[in-house]
């Protein structure tokens, strides 16, 4: 898409959207001036417009919970301890630093 | 170190939260992939807590777009526990849905960076509109605007992907 392409889009886009409802088709006419594909995109994202943050959302978190799901765990806690942070990784091994009084670290595949 | 693993963790757990399933997965392996990713980047000097969700909300992103692509290259004997076929499918449809997601997400910042950009921090980051106004010096309303044009957009061309 050029960027002058984009710009009509979307000022004509945030122009219906402002728009009653009622309002919009005859907007949106009025501004494509005889541009049939343009009016098209215009409509099809004033359809999204509603849900559209909601769908973004469902997509990040569907792919972190398989993320999680997938992931050999890493548990909060060892013992008595609770897990601060990872210090790196050894291949595919995750190192991890407890709240212990002395520096140590856990080796998470034994 | 621990500040940065704490707002990780807020981060995570906001992805991960679930009503619907009526439980919510441990976020530990996602924190530490991510915090491992962060702490090899050479260590900016962070500027604040927004410059910081700023790269986090890259990192995380990059995340999972590698595992997404990773799922879907490794379909046949990549080794993992095999899933069962409903989990095959919900687990495949969220793989390419990511994808298209971040196709999308190269197509807009070609087109419009400052947009892409808005998303990055809105659905990877976390960030209220307020504090992305914050983090790109515009106005709330600016942010406003911008984002609902781009969300639409995005939505629109994910089309089926699901």
């Amino acid at each position: 898409m050029t960027p002058e392409r984009w710009a009509d889009l979307e000022r004509i886009f945030q122009k219906a959207l402002d728009a009653p409802p009622d309002d919009r088709e005859t907007l949106i006419a009025a501004e494509c001036r005889g541009d049939s594909e343009l009016g098209r995109e215009v409509r099809a994202l004033i359809e999204q417009a509603a849900l559209a943050g909601d769908r973004l959302d469902e997509v990040v978190q569907g792919s972190a919970k398989s993320f999680s799901a997938r992931q050999p765990g890493v548990p909060e806690t060892v013992g008595p301890y609770r897990i601060l942070e990872p210090l790196g990784r050894a291949e595919w091994v995750p190192c991890i630093a407890p709240r212990v009084p002395m520096a140590c670290t856990i080796n998470m595949s034994r | 170190m621990p500040l940065i693993y704490e707002e990780l963790h807020r981060l995570a757990r906001g992805y991960l939260r679930s009503e619907r399933d009526g439980h919510t997965l441990q976020p530990t392996a996602l924190i530490n992939e991510a915090y491992v990713r962060l702490a090899q980047q050479s260590m900016p000097d962070w500027q604040g807590r927004a410059h910081f969700i700023g790269v986090t909300a890259q990192v995380m992103r990059q995340v999972l777009v590698d595992y997404s692509r990773k799922h879907k290259a490794a379909k046949r004997g990549s080794g993992a526990r095999p899933l069962d076929l409903s989990e095959k499918r919900v687990t495949d449809e969220r793989a390419n849905a990511m994808i298209a997601l971040d196709d999308a997400l190269a197509s807009l910042e070609k087109v419009d960076p400052s947009k892409a950009r808005i998303i990055e921090l809105r659905h990877f980051g976390g960030l209220t509109g307020q504090e992305i106004a914050c983090v790109m010096n515009i106005s709330t309303a600016s942010v406003t605007r911008e984002m609902r044009m781009a969300e639409a957009w995005l939505a629109k061309e994910l089309g089926g992907a699901s």
